[in-house]
C-alpha cells in the first residue's frame, strides 16, 4: 500500500471561478485562508494546463505546483468545475499520482451526487437581488451534504488501513 | 554670474540624479547603502558624483567635500572610501585653476564636449582604484587569507583590529567577503559589465605575479574564488574561469560548501558573458542537440542544491544563507525567463539578462499589450522550449521558509523579483499573492522605520544614511504602494477604483451616466473570502501609510462593491474608518473628496400633493362663456359619453400644476442597504427649467431601511419645472446627481428589459476568470450592444408646470354653527358664508358648486338605467329642480386683496341628505396684460370647500291624495254660510275636489296650506293647522281640465339629454298611452297646486312635495273634463214662458202634461266633434215620450260650442 496521503485541503471551484466549497483538514482554523489562496493561485496553472491541452479530454491535471509544505493537484470536470486538492508534501509526491487521481475522482463523484440532489438550488441569483444578507459563497449551507462526503473521503484517504470499515 | 549659475544647474542635475538613485532605492526598499551586505554598492556609488558646487577657491571646495563625506561616513566606519571630487567648469572666466594639484580632484574644463563619456571613463578609474586597494593590497596578504578562512561566512574586523598592511596610504580594511560574491556576480550581469571592458583597456595591474608572495597558511580556495570574482568583474573571463576551476577543486570540504556553490554560480556566469561578448548580438547557431543553456542551468541547479543542503551551523548565518539561496534560484529563474521571453537563446535574451532590477528590460515579446494573452505566452513557451511551469516551479523554490530568514529588505527584493516574474509569466493570481507578501514586508519596514525615526529625531539631524527608511516624511513611495494594492485587488476582483477621488468643487452632473442601472442585478465576481481579506488589508495599509484619501477611497469602494459579502462588523468598521479618514484629510487641508459611493440611494421622488385649497385647476377660457345646459353635469355625475376618451387620460396624467412663489414639497424616498446609519451631508433636488429655490437638507438614514424625506422649495418663474433627480452628498464627498426618471411604462419596461437581459447573461460566460472582470465586461457590453437602444430612449422626468401666482381665499365665517345644518323636509332656508381674500391679488371670479349626499345615489341610479321612464323623470326632477343647495349666480363678485365678501346660499331640505359641501372656485382672471403679453387661453382656479353636516327631519307626511267629483247638488240657499267656505265654487263649470291627508309626525305643529293657482280660475287656498301626531285632510276644489291629445301623447321627457335611452319596459301601445296620459295629467295637477307649510309660531317655512303621490286612473277620470257638457232643462211646450217649477235643483213638472226636454250639448274639447245623443228615461212606464230617444243627431260642434 502506498504511504498515507495526508489531505490538507480540498477546494471545489465553479466554472466562473467562484469557490463552491473549501474544506481544510488542518487543526487550526486560521490556516483556512491560506488554502483559499492556494486554491485561488492554482487557477493560474489550471488555466494554463487546460488551454495548453484544450483538445484532450483528460480531466486530471496532475501536480499543479508544490509550495512550501503542500503539493497541489488539480482536476477539472468536463463542465469546468475545478477540484483542487492540497496534500501534505512528502518525498513520495511523484509516486502518489495514481492515488491522488483516485481520490480526486471520488471527490468528483461526491460533487456529482451532491448536485444530483433535485432540491439543491444551484443558482439563487433571482433571489439575490432582494436578499441583502447573502452569505459567503464558499461553504454555504446548501453544500452540507457535499461537505460531509468530502470529510469522509478525506478520512478514508488519510487512513487507508481502515478503508474497509469506513466504507461499510 | 551666468557661468556660475550654469555650474550650479549642472551640479544640481547631477545631484538630482543621485538623489533619484537613492530615492529609487528608497522606493523599492532596496536600499543597499544602509544595510551591511550592500556596502560595496554604496561604495561604488557613494561619492563619485560629489561635485564642486560653488565657484569658490578649489581648496574650499575640497574641504567642503571632505566635510560632507565625513558627515556621511564617519571615519570610524569600517568601509574605506574611494574619493574623487569632480569639478565642472563653466566658462574660462571663472578662473578656477588646478592650483592645488590634489589627486582627488578632477576638473572638467568647459571645452570638453562629451561630458558623459568622460565621466564614464573617470568612473572606470575609480573602480580600478577600488580593485587595487582591496584585492591587491589587502586580501593577498596572509592575514587577509586567514581572515577569509576564519569561519563559514567570515566577517572582517574593523580598521583598528587589522594590523597595518604593507604599503597602504590609509588603513583600509579588507573586503568582507560575504558581501562580495552575490553582489559582484550579480552586477557582473548588469551594471558594471559595460565598464569592464574599459577597465581592462585601462589596464588593471595584473595580479598573477604577485600570487607567489602569498603566504600559504591555509587553503587558497576562498582566495582564488574571490580573485576569480574580481577577474570576472574586470571582464577577464579566461582568468576568471581558471581561478574558479582551481577554487572549486580546492573547496571540497563541507565547511566550504557555500563557497563552492558560489564558485559554481560564477562559472555559470562565464559562458553567458562569453557568448554575449562573442556574438554580441549575433545569434550563434547552436546545432548541437543540447540547448546551449542547459550547461549553465545544470551548474545553477547544482549550486542551488548545495545551498539547500548547507548544514545550518549558526543562527546568525541563516539570513545570509537564505539570501544566497534565494539569489541563486532567482538567477536561475531569470536565466530561464530571459531565454523564454526572448524566444530562445539569443541577443534578446542577453539584453534581458543585462537589465534586471526594478525596471527590467522587457523584450518586445512581453512589452506589448496582449503580452499576457494565453496565445502569446504559449507561443513563447513553445518557441523557447521552456514551459512556463518550469519557470514557476523554480520560482516556487524560493518561496517558503527561506524567506522568513531573510532580512526585511532582502525579502522585499526577492519577493519583488518573484512577483514580477510571475506577472510576466501570466500567473496573475500568483503574482498578487506574492505582492501581498511584499506589502506585508513593506509595512513591517514602515513600522520599523517609524520607530527608528523616533530615535533619529532624538539625535541631531544630519545622519543622512538613514534617510532611506524615513518613508513617512516623503509621500513619494506611497503612490507606488497604493498602486500595488490596487493591482492586487484588481486581480482578486475588487475594484478599489470604484469610487474616484476628485476635486472638491466638481460639477455633480458631469458623471451622471456612470451606473444609473446599478440596481440592476449584479453578478457576483471573484472569491469573496479572499476579497474581504484583501480589502481589510488594503485599508489597513492605506491607514498605516497614512494616506487618508486612499483609506476613504478603498473603504468606500469595498463597501460599494462587496456590500453583500461584508459582515455587519466589517461594514461598520469600513464606514467609520472612511469617515474618520475623510475628517482627518479635511483637517489637513486636502481639498479633494471622494465620489459619492453608496450605490443608488434615491428610490423615488414624488411631488407632495398640494393642500386642496392651494391646488390650482386649469380651465380653458371658454369655460367662462355661458353654457346652454348647465343641468347636464349634475345628472351625469361627470360620466363621459364616450367609453374611451383620450383627452381625458391626458387630463388626468397632465403635469401637476404648481404656483409660482409658493412653497412646494417633494417626497424623496432614500434607501440604505447597509447595517449602519448612513449620514448624508446634503440632499437637494436637481431641477431644470425655471429657476427653483430649495434648501439642501442633511439627514441620517437609518440602517437597512427606506427613509422618507420631505424637501421643500419654491419655483421662481413661470414655465416648466423638471425635476431630474437628487443631488446627494456624503460627508467629505463630492455631490453626485442621481437621475430619477419618471416611472412611466416605457421606463419600467426598459428596466425590466435590462434586468432580464442581465439575468439572461448571468449564466453565460464566454470568458472566465481574469478575462472576465465585471468592470471590463460592462464596457464590452456597452460597446457592443446597447448603444442604439440607449440613444433611442428618452427619459421622462417628473415635470411640473409653474403658473402665475394665484390668490388665496379662506372662509372667514359662516352662519352655520358647528358646521351643521338642520332642516325640515322641504324647508327653504339660506346660509351666508363670508370669504376673505388673504392674498395680495384680487379675485375677480367666484363660482360656487355644491355637492350633497343625495346626489351620488341618484346619479348612480340614473347611470344604472334600471329605472322606468317615470322614475327616471322623478329622479332627474329631484336633482335638477330641487337641489339641496343653490345659489343665484353672480359673476361680478370681486374680492380685493384683504377684503371680505359674503355670499348667500339657499338651502332646501331634502330627506336623506346627511352632508353637503360647498365648493367655491375662484380665480384672478383679468390680470394685467403686461404680465402675460397676450391673452392666455387658460386660466387657473382654486377651490375652497366648506363641508356641512346636514340633518333633514321629515315632519309632514302626505298621503292619500284623492280627487273626487265635485258634488253637483244644487246649493240650497240656506247654506249661505257654506258659500264662504273654500269648498264652495261660484262658477258652475266642471270641478272636482282634490283631497290630501297630511300627518304631522314631528313634535311641533305646522300650518299647511294648499293654494290653487289654476289659470282662469280664481285663486283659492286652504289652510290647516296640523297638530303633532294628528292627521288632517285638506280638500280644495279644482277646476277640471282637459289636455289635448297632442299633449298627452308626448313621451315622458327626460330632463337630461341622454342619448340612446332604450325603453326597457315593453308596453303595449295602449298601456303606453295610458301611462303618458297619467303622467301629463299629474304634471298638470301639480302645476296647479302649491303646497306649503309653515312652522306654527316659527319662522321656518317650506314646500310640501306632492311628488310621492300617485295619480290613479279613477282620479284621472275625475280630473279630466268630459268631452261634452250636457245641460238639461224642461220647458213648456208652445210659447208659454212660464217656467216649470224648479226648486232646489229639482223640476216639478205638472202631471200629465207634455213638456219639452231641452238638452244643451256643449263640446268641451278643443276640436270639432260630431255628437249624437241618447236619452234614457227611467222609469220608463211613467213617461210617455214622443219622438226618438236614441241617436238623436246633434251635428258637428266646434270647440266650446254648444247646441
Amino acid at each position: 500500500m502506498a504511504p498515507n496521503l495526508r489531505l490538507n485541503a480540498v477546494a471545489f471551484i465553479s466554472p466562473q471561478n467562484h469557490p463552491i466549497l473549501i474544506r481544510t483538514f488542518m487543526k487550526q482554523d486560521e490556516t483556512a485562508i491560506k488554502y483559499h489562496y492556494i486554491a485561488h493561485t492554482s487557477l493560474d496553472v489550471i488555466e494554463e494546463r487546460v488551454l495548453a491541452s484544450s483538445k484532450s479530454s483528460e480531466c486530471y491535471l496532475g501536480l499543479l505546483y508544490s509550495m512550501e509544505d503542500v503539493a497541489v493537484y488539480g482536476y477539472i470536470t468536463p463542465l469546468k468545475v475545478k477540484i483542487v486538492l492540497a496534500a501534505a508534501l512528502t518525498d513520495a509526491v511523484a509516486r502518489d499520482v495514481d492515488i491522488n487521481m483516485a481520490s480526486i475522482k471520488t471527490l468528483h463523484m461526491a460533487y456529482y451526487s451532491a448536485i444530483s440532489n433535485p432540491f439543491l438550488v444551484l443558482h439563487d441569483s433571482s433571489g439575490a437581488i432582494h436578499d441583502t444578507s447573502r452569505p459567503l459563497l464558499a461553504g454555504s449551507p446548501k453544500w452540507k451534504h457535499l461537505r460531509r462526503r468530502v470529510d469522509e473521503i478525506a478520512r478514508i484517504v488519510g487512513n487507508p488501513s481502515d478503508t474497509s470499515t469506513a466504507a461499510g | 554670474m551666468q557661468t556660475r549659475n550654469e555650474t550650479l544647474i549642472a551640479a544640481e542635475n547631477y545631484e538630482r540624479q543621485r538623489q533619484q538613485v537613492t530615492h529609487f532605492a528608497i522606493h523599492r526598499l532596496k536600499s543597499n547603502g544602509v544595510c551591511k551586505s550592500g556596502g560595496t554598492h554604496e561604495k561604488h556609488n557613494g561619492e563619485r558624483l560629489r561635485e564642486g558646487r560653488y565657484s569658490e577657491p578649489l581648496p574650499d571646495i575640497i574641504s567642503q567635500f571632505n566635510g560632507a563625506v565625513l558627515d556621511m561616513f564617519p571615519p570610524s566606519g569600517m568601509y574605506s572610501l574611494a574619493r574623487n571630487c569632480f569639478v565642472f567648469e563653466e566658462g574660462s572666466s571663472s578662473g578656477i585653476s588646478p592650483s592645488g594639484q590634489q589627486t582627488e580632484l578632477t576638473i572638467f574644463p568647459e571645452m570638453m564636449g562629451n561630458r558623459k563619456l568622460h565621466i564614464g571613463t573617470l568612473l572606470g578609474e575609480i573602480c580600478s582604484q577600488i580593485l587595487e586597494f582591496w584585492l591587491i593590497q589587502r586580501l593577498e596578504s596572509p592575514i587577509g587569507n586567514e581572515y577569509l578562512n576564519a569561519s563559514l561566512l567570515p566577517v572582517l574586523p574593523l580598521l583598528t583590529d587589522m594590523p597595518p598592511s604593507l604599503d597602504s596610504k590609509d588603513t583600509l580594511p579588507p573586503l568582507p567577503s560575504h558581501n562580495s560574491h552575490p553582489e559582484i556576480s550579480k552586477s557582473a550581469l548588469s551594471k558594471v559589465t559595460p565598464v569592464m571592458k574599459r577597465n581592462s583597456s585601462l589596464g588593471v595591474p595584473t595580479v598573477r605575479k604577485r600570487l607567489s608572495a602569498i603566504g600559504a597558511a591555509s587553503s587558497h580556495g576562498r582566495l582564488f574564488k574571490v580573485m576569480a570574482d574580481f577577474f570576472l568583474l574586470a571582464g577577464r573571463i579566461e582568468d576568471a574561469l581558471i581561478w574558479y576551476t582551481e577554487a572549486i577543486q580546492l573547496l571540497k570540504s563541507p565547511l566550504d560548501s557555500i563557497w563552492n556553490a558560489s564558485a559554481l554560480e560564477g562559472m555559470a556566469t562565464i559562458p553567458i558573458l562569453d557568448s554575449w561578448s562573442a556574438g554580441h548580438g549575433l545569434q550563434t547557431s547552436t546545432s548541437t542537440g543540447r540547448e546551449p543553456w542547459s550547461d549553465i542551468a545544470d551548474k545553477l541547479i547544482q549550486a542551488t542544491a548545495i545551498y539547500f543542503k548547507v548544514p545550518p551551523s549558526d543562527v546568525e548565518n541563516y539570513q545570509f544563507l537564505s539570501y544566497l539561496y534565494c539569489s541563486c534560484v532567482l538567477r536561475h529563474t531569470s536565466l530561464l525567463f530571459a531565454i523564454w521571453s526572448a524566444k530562445g537563446w539569443g541577443p534578446l535574451a542577453f539584453t534581458t539578462m543585462l537589465q534586471p532590477g526594478p525596471t527590467p528590460y522587457l523584450p518586445p515579446t512581453l512589452s506589448h499589450n496582449e503580452s499576457t494573452t494565453w496565445a502569446n505566452l504559449e507561443r513563447l513557451s513553445s518557441m523557447s522550449g521552456i514551459p512556463r511551469t518550469s519557470i514557476s516551479s523554480l520560482l516556487a523554490q524560493t518561496h517558503g521558509s527561506w524567506l522568513l530568514h531573510l532580512g526585511p529588505r532582502e525579502r522585499v527584493g526577492v519577493l519583488e523579483a518573484i512577483a514580477s516574474t510571475y506577472s510576466c509569466l501570466g500567473y496573475r493570481r500568483k503574482e498578487s499573492y506574492i505582492l501581498r507578501e511584499v506589502l506585508g514586508c513593506i509595512l513591517d519596514l514602515i513600522v520599523c522605520g517609524r520607530q527608528e525615526d523616533a530615535h533619529t529625531n532624538m539625535r541631531s539631524f544630519g545622519n543622512k544614511g538613514n534617510v532611506g527608511i524615513r518613508l513617512n516624511e516623503s509621500s513619494d513611495g506611497n503612490d507606488s504602494i497604493l498602486r500595488l494594492l490596487k493591482h492586487v485587488c484588481k486581480v482578486l476582483g475588487v475594484n478599489l477604483d470604484a469610487i474616484q477621488i476628485m476635486e472638491d468643487k466638481s460639477d455633480p452632473r458631469s458623471h451622471s451616466e456612470a451606473d444609473d442601472d446599478s440596481d440592476v442585478y449584479r453578478e457576483p465576481f471573484g472569491w469573496p473570502e479572499l476579497q474581504i481579506g484583501v480589502v481589510r488589508e488594503s485599508v489597513a495599509v492605506a491607514e498605516a501609510l497614512p494616506d487618508f484619501l486612499a483609506v476613504a477611497q478603498y473603504a468606500l469602494s469595498s463597501l460599494k462593491t462587496l456590500q453583500e459579502f461584508l459582515e455587519a462588523g466589517d461594514q461598520y468598521h469600513l464606514y467609520s474608518t472612511a469617515a474618520r479618514a475623510m475628517q482627518i484629510a479635511r483637517r489637513r487641508g486636502i481639498m479633494k473628496a471622494v465620489e459619492y459611493w453608496s450605490g443608488r440611494p434615491v428610490v423615488s421622488i414624488a411631488l407632495a400633493p398640494l393642500p386642496f385649497i392651494r391646488l390650482p385647476i386649469e380651465k380653458p377660457m371658454s369655460a367662462l362663456k355661458p353654457r346652454s345646459s348647465d343641468s347636464n353635469a349634475i345628472l351625469k355625475g361627470g360620466t363621459d359619453p364616450f367609453l374611451y376618451n383620450p383627452r381625458r387620460i391626458n387630463a388626468t396624467q397632465g403635469k401637476p400644476l404648481i404656483v409660482r412663489n409658493e412653497a412646494l414639497e417633494f417626497i424623496v424616498i432614500i434607501q440604505n442597504p447597509y447595517v449602519f446609519d448612513l449620514e448624508l451631508q446634503s440632499l437637494s433636488l436637481n431641477t431644470s427649467g425655471v429657476p427653483f429655490e430649495s434648501n439642501p437638507t442633511s439627514l441620517v438614514v437609518p440602517a437597512r431601511s427606506y427613509h422618507r424625506v420631505i424637501l421643500s422649495g419654491k419655483a421662481l418663474a413661470i414655465g416648466s419645472l423638471v425635476i431630474r433627480g437628487c443631488v446627494v452628498q456624503a460627508p467629505g464627498g463630492v455631490p453626485r446627481e442621481f437621475v430619477i426618471p419618471l416611472a412611466t411604462e416605457e421606463e419600467e419596461e426598459r428596466l425590466t428589459h435590462k434586468r432580464s437581459a442581465a439575468l439572461c447573461e448571468a449564466g453565460r460566460f464566454k470568458y472566465s476568470g481574469l478575462d472576465n472582470f465585471p468592470w471590463e465586461r460592462k464596457n464590452k457590453s456597452r460597446n457592443s450592444g446597447s448603444g442604439s437602444s440607449r440613444s433611442s430612449k428618452t427619459m421622462l422626468f417628473l415635470e411640473c408646470k409653474v403658473i402665475p401666482e394665484q390668490p388665496l381665499l379662506r372662509i372667514r365665517r359662516t352662519t352655520v354653527t358647528h358646521g351643521a345644518l338642520m332642516l325640515y323636509d322641504g324647508e327653504m332656508s339660506s346660509i351666508r358664508i363670508t370669504f376673505e381674500n388673504i392674498s395680495p391679488l384680487p379675485i375677480d371670479f367666484v363660482r360656487l358648486a355644491f355637492d350633497d349626499s343625495t346626489i351620488t345615489p341618484a346619479q348612480q341610479a340614473l347611470a344604472e338605467g334600471e329605472l322606468s321612464v317615470f322614475e327616471t323623470y322623478e329622479t332627474e326632477y329631484a336633482l335638477i329642480h330641487r337641489p339641496v343647495f343653490s345659489w343665484i349666480k353672480n359673476d361680478s363678485v370681486a374680492i380685493a386683496p384683504g377684503r371680505k365678501v359674503t355670499l348667500t346660499i339657499n338651502c332646501f331640505g331634502k330627506v336623506g341628505c346627511t352632508e353637503g359641501t360647498i365648493h367655491a372656485s375662484y380665480s384672478y382672471i383679468h390680470r394685467n396684460p403686461d404680465d402675460d403679453g397676450e391673452e392666455a387661453s387658460v386660466f387657473h382656479t382654486r377651490q375652497i370647500s366648506y363641508p356641512l353636516m346636514v340633518t333633514v327631519y321629515r315632519m309632514l307626511e302626505s298621503h292619500g291624495m284623492d280627487i273626487l267629483p265635485y258634488p253637483s247638488y244644487p246649493m240650497s240657499t240656506d247654506n249661505v254660510a257654506q258659500s264662504n267656505s273654500n269648498l264652495f265654487v261660484e262658477d258652475n263649470g266642471a270641478w272636482c275636489l282634490f283631497s290630501l291627508d297630511i300627518t304631522n309626525t314631528y313634535g311641533t305643529p305646522f300650518e299647511v296650506s294648499i293654494e290653487r293657482v289654476q289659470e282662469d280660475v280664481p285663486w283659492g287656498e286652504i289652510l290647516v293647522n296640523v297638530p303633532p301626531g294628528s292627521t288632517s285632510r285638506l280638500v280644495i276644489p279644482l277646476k277640471k281640465f282637459l289636455l289635448s291629445d297632442d299633449h298627452t301623447s308626448r313621451p315622458i321627457p327626460t330632463l337630461s339629454d341622454r342619448q340612446f335611452v332604450v325603453d326597457k319596459t315593453k308596453l303595449s301601445d295602449a298601456e303606453q298611452k295610458m301611462q303618458r296620459e297619467l303622467f301629463w295629467y299629474r304634471e298638470e295637477l301639480f302645476k296647479s297646486l302649491r303646497c306649503q307649510w309653515r312652522e306654527a309660531g316659527g319662522t321656518r317655512y317650506g314646500n310640501l312635495s306632492l311628488r310621492q303621490q300617485r295619480l290613479t286612473l279613477t282620479m284621472l277620470e275625475t280630473i279630466r273634463t268630459e268631452r261634452a257638457g250636457i245641460q238639461m232643462s224642461f220647458v213648456r211646450s208652445g210659447d208659454s214662458t212660464e217656467p216649470i217649477e224648479h226648486r232646489a235643483g229639482k223640476y216639478h213638472p205638472p202631471c200629465s202634461e207634455l213638456v219639452y226636454v231641452r238638452i244643451k250639448v256643449t263640446n268641451l274639447t278643443t276640436t270639432a266633434l260630431v255628437f249624437t245623443l241618447d236619452v234614457n228615461i227611467d222609469p220608463r212606464e211613467h213617461v210617455i215620450h214622443d219622438g226618438i230617444l236614441c241617436d238623436i243627431p246633434v251635428g258637428r260642434l266646434e270647440a266650446k260650442d254648444s247646441k
